[in-house]
């Protein structure tokens, strides 16, 4: 935006109308997935409210094409970044049942003007690596997919035995998705055991903290640590039969003697608890209950809440699976067009 | 610290019996990648980039096998 602001000063009239023009015309192939004409953009204005069901008012189009998007490209299948086996022995890093293609999706801009070569060029590096992308609803968005599987992996190699999720990595993949232009949205889909405390609090704080819309699908469990994950995106979901195990944490499971480490604990303790509250409808009051709560694990206290019972206290926003996820995401990215729409107007009314 | 509902004598089973033997190869135009050679064949172990859409490519994800012919050089975006 502020680009697009400074662009707009400096130089005679009529350059200051050009790119003002050709800044428009950028902002509207971008928002509208086409270069605009007249009659398209009296159609499909780009401030038209969106139904839930993703068409806009008075579009007889559609929601989404019968088609999603172009015929994959030959060559492997597109990795879910984030999810990484450890170690030999382990299948090679997880790929996504019917992948998506790695193609522009339809009526995506493929450029336009030689100076607007620039603005597109991170789209089209994305294009050419294959990054994980889900099928274009045909409106141009850009949805990346973030797995947390098996043990979240700290500041300790873990064994070869466990898959494991590695910060190291996620961590820079959440910072490129914060700064590429073309990925407008991040569903974080979660299978995970939990792990180490300190890592999987770091890439809770990371998704929390992002600027783009995101939205968190727990799939079989989301244990422990995978807990604040869960309810650090804008919209949190669960599958019906999907479990979340709440526990004390502990330090490998040892009795407790040094009233500094029973400290430390605490304090450890008390900042999840925070993130967890703070993220999330639950009161640290029942958050705390369904910790200490006894009679319900077998090697354990605390609580498992299965499905809608994370919804009944306030864990998790609501029961649904990924189909649910990708239309509240993509009810967020629309929202936040909009907003940027009506920012850009503002800022060309500015000057 | 590990919190997590897998016992920790499960995780931690064989920790410290076999480390990996990691070699790093530099990457063009920066950055570097830490290859794992224990298992007979290179793994990629970690990617050291400043760089973060280099994170996204499915190539330099951890646990991918590293071929020096699918490196590409580090552009900033």
């Amino acid at each position: 935006m502020r680009r697009g602001v400074d662009e707009l000063t400096g130089g005679s009239e009529r350059e200051r109308r050009r790119r003002r023009e050709l800044l428009m015309r950028r902002y509207l192939a971008r928002y509208i997935d086409r270069e605009p004409d007249s009659t398209e953009s009296e159609r499909r204005p780009p401030h038209q409210p969106l139904l839930p069901d993703g068409s806009r008012m008075n579009d007889p189009s559609p929601p989404y094409p019968e088609h999603p998007g172009p015929a994959p490209e030959p060559g492997p299948a597109p990795v879910v970044p984030g999810a990484h086996p450890h170690g030999p022995g382990q299948p090679s890093p997880s790929t996504l049942p019917g992948a998506p293609p790695t193609g522009p999706g339809p009526g995506r801009p493929e450029g336009g003007a030689d100076d607007d070569a620039a603005a597109v060029e991170p789209d089209r590096a994305l294009d050419r690596y294959g990054t994980l992308r889900l099928p274009s609803s045909g409106k141009g968005e850009t949805i990346h997919v973030l797995t947390i599987i098996g043990q979240v992996e700290g500041h300790i190699v873990l064994p070869p035995q466990n898959k494991t999720t590695k910060y190291e990595h996620t961590i820079p993949q959440l910072v490129a998705i914060e700064t590429n232009p073309s990925i407008e949205g991040l569903l974080v889909v979660l299978n995970t055991v939990g792990g180490d405390v300190e890592a999987g609090l770091a890439l809770a704080e990371m998704i929390s903290s992002l600027s783009k819309p995101k939205v968190s699908l727990v799939v079989g469990g989301g244990h422990s640590i995978g807990v604040p994950v869960a309810v650090a995106a804008d919209r949190s979901y669960i599958t019906h039969t999907a479990t979340m195990t709440i526990h004390p944490i502990r330090l490998s499971g040892l009795v407790v003697g040094v009233p500094q480490t029973y400290e430390y604990l605490d304090k450890m303790q008390d900042r999840v608890v925070k993130f967890i509250v703070s993220n999330s409808q639950v009161t640290e009051e029942d958050f705390r209950e369904m910790m200490f709560r006894t009679g319900e694990l077998a090697r354990d206290i605390g609580t498992v809440l299965v499905g809608s019972d994370a919804v009944r206290v306030g864990l998790i926003d609501e029961v649904g699976g990924v189909s649910e996820a990708i239309t509240h995401l993509r009810g967020l990215i629309e929202q936040r067009r909009q907003k940027e729409a009506t920012d850009c107007v503002v800022d060309n009314r500015a000057h | 610290m590990l919190w997590t509902t897998v016992p920790i004598e499960t995780v931690m089973e064989g920790w410290g019996k076999k480390d990996p033997q990691l070699r790093e190869c530099a990457l063009p135009g920066g950055g570097s990648v830490l290859v794992d050679v224990s298992s007979g064949e290179e793994r990629i172990f970690r990617l050291h980039s400043t760089d973060p859409q280099m994170f996204l490519k499915p190539q330099y994800a951890p646990g991918q096998v590293w071929s020096a012919a699918t490196a590409e050089p580090v552009t900033r975006a």
